[in-house]
């Protein structure tokens, strides 16, 4: 099925028509760099076959806001907001010209200390707050959705049996909700279970994918499958879709559910570009994100 | 004491016998003059907050929104021409309910009235503290339809270009505070939170509902940078640097017990409005049966304790007594213990 909008243009071409040169890609049209939407868009336009060559020119712009340590941050402005460097990781694999960089960000993740971990219980909340995931901000708390990018970015770029990556699937199974799910990364509080949500419940499950038996995560594939039909959001739909996927779940219609919620771009509005970025992943990768880039590696080696 | 024999009008407007004091006042004659000038510049001192009954979200809100608005002193003068940021509380959703997010139904009656004032433009803006995907809790919220219906622009906070501005609070220990462009472009920002109770801070409304302001791309999704500086601090310090020009509090239904999320719904049938925010959360703290003096940043706000104290706030509109609701707290949880106001109070 072609992927295409109402108007018959091409959803790849819109997002390739998002990169700003000299820039890399912003979050909405008009606004400035996005380390995280130039990443997603970088994956999603190899994944779509894009032949235009702004997937090469964005790694480029990519590599330019490295810092010197490795990390990949929201603004210079910001060294503290380095939650997008496993995904600039995840952008630069596969590209060979751009393994130093890779390698940079691989290493400044593995090396990362710079954690507000607790030393023990913490009164009203019962996660264990001693395991050392990563946060979204340096020197805070561990959450779920940011240790879940580093996930994926180092079993992607070979460090899967890194003790690191191990810290990372800990901490997403201890964050697991009790009825399935995954939330920020609270899940119980003053005795009473939090919710979860389907855009940290897709991604939970797509990090995990593969790397636990499916019965530990079976009640977050059940709830997952029970929020599908009423997702409409660009983001939630997308990870449901991949992180369903990554565990061979047979969904009913992706591909039309995609198109619906692409369609509703024109009441309101044109989506954010990581939310198209990851809707065109969802479309494309329909064995999960992991194993479509692990199959692409292959191919190209 | 001469506020305690004026009489109260249910409508918020000033009464006749206000104005002739005013009136007296104004031309200064002898004693009476001298004192009557010294009441009126007490008077003046003092932050101006209203309560409006609403039994529910279909009744209409327009009307008391523009009664509170006009009560306060806020009028075309005020509003003409001016870009409005009208930031309510999606912290979190749930489909279906009514009592975590403040509901679409107050925020286009706000968006109406200041459309009615000549504002330039009325935006919505809101950041999620605990959702990565604003799409979804705006759909859950019942939000993105109304959006359009009411052609109303909204700006997802969380990923916004990004302004840097020294902090002017100085509590938490962050030099400065990065705020979304269009909240830094505003000429009002109006707090509408939702009334609920809050377990790690007692209570949360519109002076914590700033948190919301600010970008998670910076802050991280929830906000954890202000749990790491100081909960308390950062209310402090985000309301000294953001300077909000408006608070219309949702209190029509909710929420008690464990919140800000997982308590139960809890009716109290009322809308606070105020320009000074700490004085308008103090008076929906009471309306919950909540000792604001006992709530640690609302203690801390500007004008110290002196500016909450009941008697250091012209109400206007319902009494609090005629409204008092009291919330439930829980004896679990820290943040609850010795909040409840008594009940004479």
């Amino acid at each position: 099925m072609a992927l295409t909008d109402t108007n018959e243009k091409s959803q790849l071409g819109l997002l390739e028509e998002r990169f700003v040169e000299g820039v890399g890609f912003p979050n909405r049209p008009g606004g400035g760099f996005r380390p995280d939407a130039t990443s997603w868009a970088i994956l999603a336009l190899e994944a779509a076959g894009s032949a235009s060559g702004v997937a090469g020119k964005a790694r480029r712009l990519l590599a330019n806001a490295q810092s010197e340590d490795g990390r990949v941050c929201v603004s210079p402005q910001h060294p503290d907001a380095c939650w997008p460097t496993p995904l600039a990781a995840l952008a630069w694999h596969g590209a060979p010209e751009f393994d130093q960089p890779r390698d940079k960000a691989i290493r400044f993740l593995l090396e990362f200390d710079q954690l507000g971990v607790l030393d023990g219980p913490q009164t009203g909340e019962s996660h264990d707050v001693t395991i050392r995931g990563w946060p979204w901000i340096a020197k805070t708390h561990p959450w779920v959705e940011p240790t879940a990018y580093v996930l994926l970015a180092l079993r992607v770029c070979g460090r899967g049996s890194h003790s690191r990556t191990q810290d990372a699937v800990r901490l997403l199974m201890d964050r697991q909700l009790a009825n399935g799910g995954w939330n920020v990364g609270t899940t119980v509080t003053f005795g009473k279970q939090m919710w979860p949500t389907p855009e940290a419940s897709g991604l939970g499950l797509q990090a995990l994918a593969g790397l636990v038996p499916k019965p530990a995560v079976q009640r977050s594939i059940e709830y997952l499958r029970s929020q599908l039909p009423t997702l409409n959001a660009p983001m939630s739909l997308a990870w449901a879709i991949l992180g369903l996927h990554a565990w061979q779940e047979t969904l009913d219609q992706p591909h039309e559910r995609i198109l619906q919620v692409l369609a509703s771009q024109e009441q309101l509005g044109p989506y954010d570009t990581f939310s198209l970025g990851l809707l065109l992943l969802a479309w494309h990768c329909d064995t999960g994100l992991v194993r479509h880039l692990e199959d692409k590696r292959q191919a190209a080696k | 004491m001469i506020r305690s024999r004026l009489k109260k009008q249910p409508s918020g407007k000033i009464s006749r016998r206000e104005l002739l004091v005013d009136g007296l006042a104004a031309v200064g004659i002898g004693t009476t003059g001298a004192l009557l000038r010294n009441y009126l510049h007490e008077r003046s001192r003092k932050a101006r907050v209203f309560i409006a009954k609403a039994g529910s979200y279909e009744a209409d809100l327009i009307s008391p929104i523009a009664d509170g608005l006009r009560s306060l002193g806020i009028g075309p003068a005020q509003v003409r021409g001016k870009r409005i940021l009208l930031k309510p509380n999606f912290v979190e959703t749930q489909r279906g309910t009514i009592h975590i997010c403040t509901r679409p139904e107050v925020v286009f009656a706000a968006v109406e009235v200041f459309r009615r004032l000549g504002a330039a433009t009325v935006l919505i803006g809101e950041g999620p503290g605990h959702c990565r995907d604003t799409d979804r809790v705006l759909d859950e919220a019942q939000m993105a339809e109304a959006l359009v219906e009411n052609k109303t622009p909204f700006v997802d906070l969380n990923n916004d270009d990004l302004v840097v501005r020294p902090n002017a609070g100085g509590r938490s220990g962050l030099a400065t505070l990065t705020l979304p462009a269009t909240a830094a472009q505003a000429d009002w920002i109006v707090s509408m939170p939702k009334m609920k109770t809050h377990h790690w801070v007692g209570v949360t409304l519109s002076m914590k509902n700033l948190f919301g302001l600010m970008p998670g791309i910076v802050y991280g999704w929830p906000k954890n940078v202000f749990h790491w500086a100081g909960i308390e601090q950062a209310i402090l310090d985000i309301h000294a640097t953001v300077k909000p020009q408006l608070a219309i509090i949702d209190g029509i239904v909710g929420m008690e017990g464990d919140g800000p999320i997982v308590g139960t719904p809890k009716h109290a049938g009322v809308l606070v409005m105020g320009q000074d925010l700490a004085a308008a959360d103090a008076t929906a703290a009471r309306i919950m049966g909540i000792d604001p003096l006992k709530v640690t940043y609302l203690r801390s706000a500007p004008g110290g304790p002196g500016a909450i104290a009941a008697q250091n706030i012209l109400q206007r509109g319902e009494t609090i007594a005629a409204v008092r609701t009291d919330f439930q707290l829980l004896d679990a949880i820290p943040a609850h213990l010795g909040l409840r106001l008594a009940q004479s109070l």
